[in-house]
């Protein structure tokens, strides 16, 4: 197991002056296990928890509690070079992701210069051979973020990420900002490199198309718990959980033997006055009375993990 | 036709030359019908939706061999006619619902003033009723309360629904709808597209839905549009466009899909290598010939039209069927 992830928990406290102070479970409990060279993907709507599971695992906001062991150590053992060469992330936006005033080659050896004691022209050496890896020409070193478009941003922040030779990537909606054409380019980047560099992946996306192209194994979040976790044909071609169930019914595809279907009522409660029992009662299809009572715990059944219930 | 446009061109004076945003764009549109546009970013989307609104800056130069809406010649409208068409006739739906509210005015406020512009018939007390039921029609609980709140205090599908029914309010026969889920989450956009769905049905509306989503287009548009560098390069029913692309363009972009053809796991997806052309740059010929891999000296020499079939493609070398 190259990552353990342990009932991870990050609240975030709200006080205001004179109200009552209030609590956000943005995680609540969420474990999991990756082996090396696979992809886990992260779904779920905005506000599930997939970013702050992420920012978690960077140790970018302190976990409220919980473990996280990278290859068996746990991660407040490690050096801080040793963590950041073990665990790196891509950024959702490549264009606010990369710092308008530095060249290229700048922004991708800036983890080295950091975290070790490399001279700049090796930086610069090393800096090149990784826009090598990542398909942009070296000669392009010495320009700015700005004169580079979105799928080349992209690759330049893919770059940043590898510098350290880092283990673990984490991909928070790496293609999201893309246009569908240049998406398949950095997709297959991202394949490339995993196979030729062992590296294995946290990709988070809320496109359910793209996220099942490339993973291993899903998870499935709602409301900062997870609601379905399992190898990605279980979750995904027979799915048990009615969330995992709606989003992949209201997932829009250009396939011509999609069946016609309810959308589920509702939104995302809100995350400061949570439902009380199974977040999803309110939106969901099947609920019962126990539903609004208990909250369904992470049980196996059928191959992978889901909380409901209901099946 | 309820909207005719023939021969559109759409030119922009900058310091670094003229751009050509749109180039011999033609199409129409019958009532009651969903028209869907795909494109990637900067293929001219978005600016064709600003010409058929009147809303253009100055410094674009537009030309048109016609532009009518129900007979009606839009091309040179002063800007006091478009203001009684925009809102009344054509309404559009705005991308980012959360910023394209007026965040110092109370919803039903802002709601409430299409109709006092459009619908002078109405009484105070009379308007402010039927903002009411407007709310209600999109599918927003508690309307009298929520008529009061202002848009921070909405959530993004709930700004979307008053953005719709604030577009609806005067009953259009056009709604332009540009990007109208992209800012969305899955379960929310099926929600709004379901309610766009019905509210079409219900009031024989004509639609134009914009989105880089070719899953969102097949599955609610009834003919569909691909557009490329300020042209439409492809045009039929979503089923033709969809299952049976002519242009190569449209087949590279199919193909690129995650879940497409071969959805077999982790296989290489297929992609269009190079980028959009700068569009003070043209490339000669066919505007897709430095990225096509059916390319040939023909595409570079000359320009491919629009054919007239029913099935229209701007392709010397279209793909065949299947």
């Amino acid at each position: 197991m190259i990552l353990e992830v342990e009932n991870l928990k990050k609240h975030y406290p709200i006080t205001k002056s004179f109200k009552e102070s209030a609590l956000v479970k943005a995680l609540d409990g969420v474990s999991f296990k990756v082996t090396k060279q696979k992809t886990l993907g992260i779904v779920g709507e905005s506000g599930c928890g997939k970013s702050t599971l992420a920012k978690a695992l960077m140790a970018l906001e302190e976990r409220t509690d919980g473990s996280i062991k990278i290859e068996n150590k746990e991660v407040t053992s490690l050096s801080k070079s040793d963590f950041k060469s073990a665990i790196q992330m891509i950024f959702q936006d490549p264009y606010s992701s990369l710092n308008p005033r530095k060249k290229a080659w700048q922004l991708i050896s800036e983890p080295l210069l950091i975290n070790s004691k490399l001279s700049k022209k090796v930086c610069f050496d090393k800096a090149c051979e990784l826009m090598e890896k990542v398909g942009l020409r070296p000669e392009m070193a010495q320009r700015y973020p700005h004169m580079f478009s979105g799928g080349q941003r992209q690759r330049l922040g893919i770059a940043r990420a590898l510098a350290l030779h880092p283990k673990i990537l984490i991909c928070d909606e790496p293609v999201s900002a893309l246009d569908v054409s240049i998406q398949a380019q950095v997709l297959n980047l991202l394949m490339e490199l995993q196979d030729e560099m062992g590296l294995t992946y946290l990709f988070i996306s809320h496109d359910l198309h793209v996220v099942k192209h490339i993973s291993d194994d899903i998870l499935v979040m709602y409301l900062g718990k997870i609601v379905e976790y399992g190898p990605r044909e279980k979750v995904f071609d027979s799915p048990l959980h009615p969330y995992t169930k709606a989003l992949i019914a209201s997932s829009p595809s250009i396939s011509q033997d999609k069946d016609e279907h309810e959308p589920i009522s509702g939104e995302l409660p809100s995350p400061l006055n949570p439902p009380t029992g199974c977040a999803f009662h309110k939106r969901c299809p099947i609920a019962t009375d126990r539903c609004a009572v208990d909250t369904p715990a992470l049980e196996i059944k059928d191959g992978r993990s889901v909380a409901c219930f209901e099946v | 036709m309820l909207l005719d446009v023939k021969n559109l061109n759409l030119k922009f004076q900058t310091s670094k030359g003229v751009i050509h945003a749109i180039r011999d764009l033609s199409f129409s549109i019958k009532q009651g019908e969903t028209l869907g546009i795909v494109g990637e970013s900067g293929c001219g989307k978005s600016i064709t939706n600003l010409a058929l609104m009147g809303l253009l800056p100055d410094t674009a130069d537009l030309s048109a061999e016609k532009l009518e809406f129900e007979g009606k010649q839009l091309l040179k409208l002063k800007e006091k006619q478009w203001q009684k068409i925009r809102g009344a006739d054509i309404a559009m739906i705005f991308q980012d619902p959360m910023t394209a509210l007026n965040p110092c005015f109370t919803v039903g406020y802002q709601i409430e003033e299409t109709l006092e512009l459009h619908r002078k018939d109405l009484s105070k007390e009379e308007r402010k009723e039927f903002v009411f039921e407007l709310l209600d029609q999109v599918g927003i609980p508690a309307p009298r309360e929520r008529a009061k709140s202002y848009a921070h205090e909405l959530s993004g599908g709930m700004s979307q629904r008053v953005m719709i029914a604030q577009a609806i309010a005067c009953n259009p026969k056009l709604l332009i709808a540009d990007e109208p889920t992209t800012a969305l989450d899955v379960t929310i956009q099926d929600q709004i597209l379901k309610l766009l769905k019905d509210i079409q049905a219900k009031n024989n509306m004509a639609m134009i839905l914009v989105t880089h989503d070719l899953g969102v287009v097949a599955e609610n548009a009834d003919r569909i549009q691909v557009m490329y560098a300020g042209e439409v390069i492809e045009s039929g029913t979503s089923k033709e466009v969809i299952h049976a692309p002519k242009h190569p363009y449209t087949r590279g972009l199919l193909d690129s899909l995650p879940g497409s053809g071969d959805t077999s796991f982790r296989a290489h997806l297929s992609s269009i290598s190079g980028m959009v052309p700068d569009l003070r740059f043209r490339p000669s010929g066919c505007q897709f010939n430095p990225r096509c891999f059916k390319s040939k000296e023909e595409c570079t020499s000359s320009r491919p039209m629009l054919n007239q079939e029913d099935h229209q493609v701007s392709c010397f070398f279209p793909m065949s069927e299947g």
